[in-house]
């Protein structure tokens, strides 16, 4: 992230419009946040009382998964920013200080986080580096999380055979085809998850009493009123992508920091294109919360469905980019009202939406872990303490988070241990403990 | 006592259930779903997991069912307490939100406060 001036005004631009959507209660980045926004609107909750539900929720988010990723990428991300102006513009007595308090923590966070990385980068042992090695696998692990989604839902047996067909289609798919191996096992994975979704359905027609939504179209049109508000929002985030200072979630970030850093090459737009792809999917797989959410409660998503953040990164030029990303969110919240009716006819969508959120999960976990503890392992060989010396540095900083009720989150224990370990071995090094090798 | 179950790790929270009290009813099923059952009375209550425990886990509980009657019981980051999730059953809270990741910690106390509130 440079810190010229395009960057420093989109930053507080963005933070700005997301504490004023939040104060407004018109979008919040946090799913726990927008059912409790009606309660204040209705007026059976106070604006401090969900100022403190708001920080309560979200404060471990910030300071693990927001701070240590951006760290790491040196992008700055959803966690680190809309959740913060979720509270931000929750905790603001009036309308013209939201923004502005919004804007002073995009400053806040362009400048920290920026400010921070170059301390990283001057450190004797590469940290920086070595960060590298914690998005190795990401990409890859992410793609097998339609098989163990299928295990969640289907069993183990229908797991095992669609991991055993997605492995064939993976070694073969790369010979006949210029589709990458690591696309092939997403591909083959989620066309064998839809089809057992589409079986099961078909086999207990059931009809649900589908007309529940029906009670929404007040909720859907006070998010069809603010869609202005909204659209901008779109565009801003669009926009930030774009210009590569944000980073929209856990699938994208590492290798779009690794892609950002080869600068102009072409293995670089093939890498972004892969990871515009994994986005793609991961909002997929987020729309049955985001709209069921947005439906019940009249509260919109700050990022929407989280397609902005693929037209940002796909995007030629930012201008292209804020178009497109006004342009989905008003496309998006057209379709609010249909989406409900969809999901109403089809509840075993919305559990196939759950199991596919928790596999992402547990893939993206394990990918970071394995890629941590080689980033650990890296930084120790740089050194006298050698690779099993970074292992049991960064082994024990997550044991003893495991064992004393996981503190940090499994998504982010990875990463921060890493950090912390580099951050030991140079401390080391500096009182000559482990010196270069 | 009869549990609906929602959110994240659904066959985790079940197997949790059926560990802590072999013989209370659970059915694994989604939110949306849950909500209709708690209103029919097919249910007693709703336990669901997310990221947060205050997140999907109860969002849409709190839209369908309203905020008095849901809670979080274990936040992201934080450790089960006894004592308030008794002072959440005895309010009358029903729907109960908690992190994936402390899961296994969590269950074991929730079912023990429900089964003492049933028994009395």
């Amino acid at each position: 992230m440079e810190l010229n001036v395009m960057n420093v005004i989109v930053a507080m631009l963005v933070c700005a419009m997301g504490a004023f959507l939040s104060h407004m209660g018109m979008a919040v980045f946090h799913d726990g946040i927008r059912p409790v926004i009606p309660e204040y609107i209705e007026g059976r909750m106070h604006r401090t009382e969900m100022a403190s539900v708001a920080f309560g929720l979200s404060v471990g988010f910030i300071a693990s998964v927001g701070i240590g990723n951006a760290l790491v990428t040196n992008l700055l991300n959803p966690w680190l920013l809309f959740l913060a102006t979720d509270i931000i513009g929750i905790a603001s007595p009036k309308k013209w200080l939201a923004p502005i308090l919004g804007a002073i923590w995009g400053l806040i966070c362009l400048t920290g986080i920026g400010g921070i990385n170059a301390v990283l980068v001057g450190m004797p042992v590469d940290l920086i580096g070595a960060m590298g090695d914690v998005g190795t696998y990401v990409v890859t692990g992410f793609a097998l999380f339609p098989i163990i989604a299928i295990i969640m839902q289907f069993g183990m047996k229908s797991g095992v055979i669609t991991a055993i067909i997605v492995f064939v289609f993976r070694l073969a798919g790369p010979l006949f085809s210029p589709i990458s191996a690591d696309a092939w096992t997403m591909m083959v994975g989620v066309i064998t998850l839809v089809a057992f979704c589409v079986i099961k359905d078909n086999k207990n027609k059931e009809k649900e009493d589908g007309d529940s939504l029906n009670v929404f179209s007040e909720r859907i049109a006070r998010i069809r009123k603010n869609l202005p508000f909204l659209m901008a929002m779109g565009a801003l985030v669009a926009l930030a992508c774009n210009i590569h200072v944000f980073a929209g979630s856990d699938v994208s970030m590492f290798d779009l920091s690794t892609a950002y850093a080869m600068g102009d090459t072409p293995e670089a737009a093939a890498l972004v294109k892969t990871v515009a792809t994994n986005e793609f999917m991961r909002g997929l797989s987020f729309i049955p919360l985001i709209a069921t959410t947005a439906i019940t409660t009249g509260v919109y998503g700050v990022a929407g469905f989280t397609f902005v953040y693929v037209a940002g990164y796909l995007c030629p030029n930012p201008i292209f980019a804020a178009i497109l990303g006004a342009a989905i969110i008003f496309a998006e919240v057209m379709l609010l009202g249909f989406i409900g009716k969809f999901l109403g006819k089809f509840p075993s969508m919305r559990d196939a939406s759950d199991n596919i959120r928790s596999s992402m999960n547990a893939c993206v976990e394990f990918a970071l872990i394995i890629g941590s503890v080689a980033a650990c392992c890296t930084m120790g060989a740089a050194t006298t303490a050698g690779a099993a010396g970074g292992f049991v540095i960064g082994a024990c900083i997550y044991l003893i988070n495991e064992i004393t009720g996981r503190k940090i989150m499994r998504m982010a224990i990875g990463p921060v241990a890493a950090i912390a370990t580099g951050i030991i071995l140079n401390l080391t090094y500096l009182i000559g403990l482990t010196p270069l090798i | 006592m009869k549990i609906a179950i929602g959110g994240m790790q659904k066959n985790q929270m079940q197997q949790e259930v059926a560990k802590a009290c072999p013989d209370v009813e659970t059915v694994v099923t989604n939110d949306m779903n849950a909500a209709s059952m708690l209103k029919k009375g097919e249910a007693d209550y709703y336990i669901g997991a997310c990221e947060s425990g205050g997140g999907s886990a109860i969002a849409i509980l709190i839209g369908l069912i309203g905020y008095n009657k849901c809670c979080t019981v274990c936040k992201n980051g934080g450790d089960p307490k006894k004592e308030e999730i008794e002072r959440f059953v005895s309010e009358g809270k029903i729907c109960f939100g908690m992190t994936v990741s402390q899961i296994e910690n969590t269950i074991p106390i929730l079912m023990q406060v429900l089964k003492e509130h049933e028994n009395k």
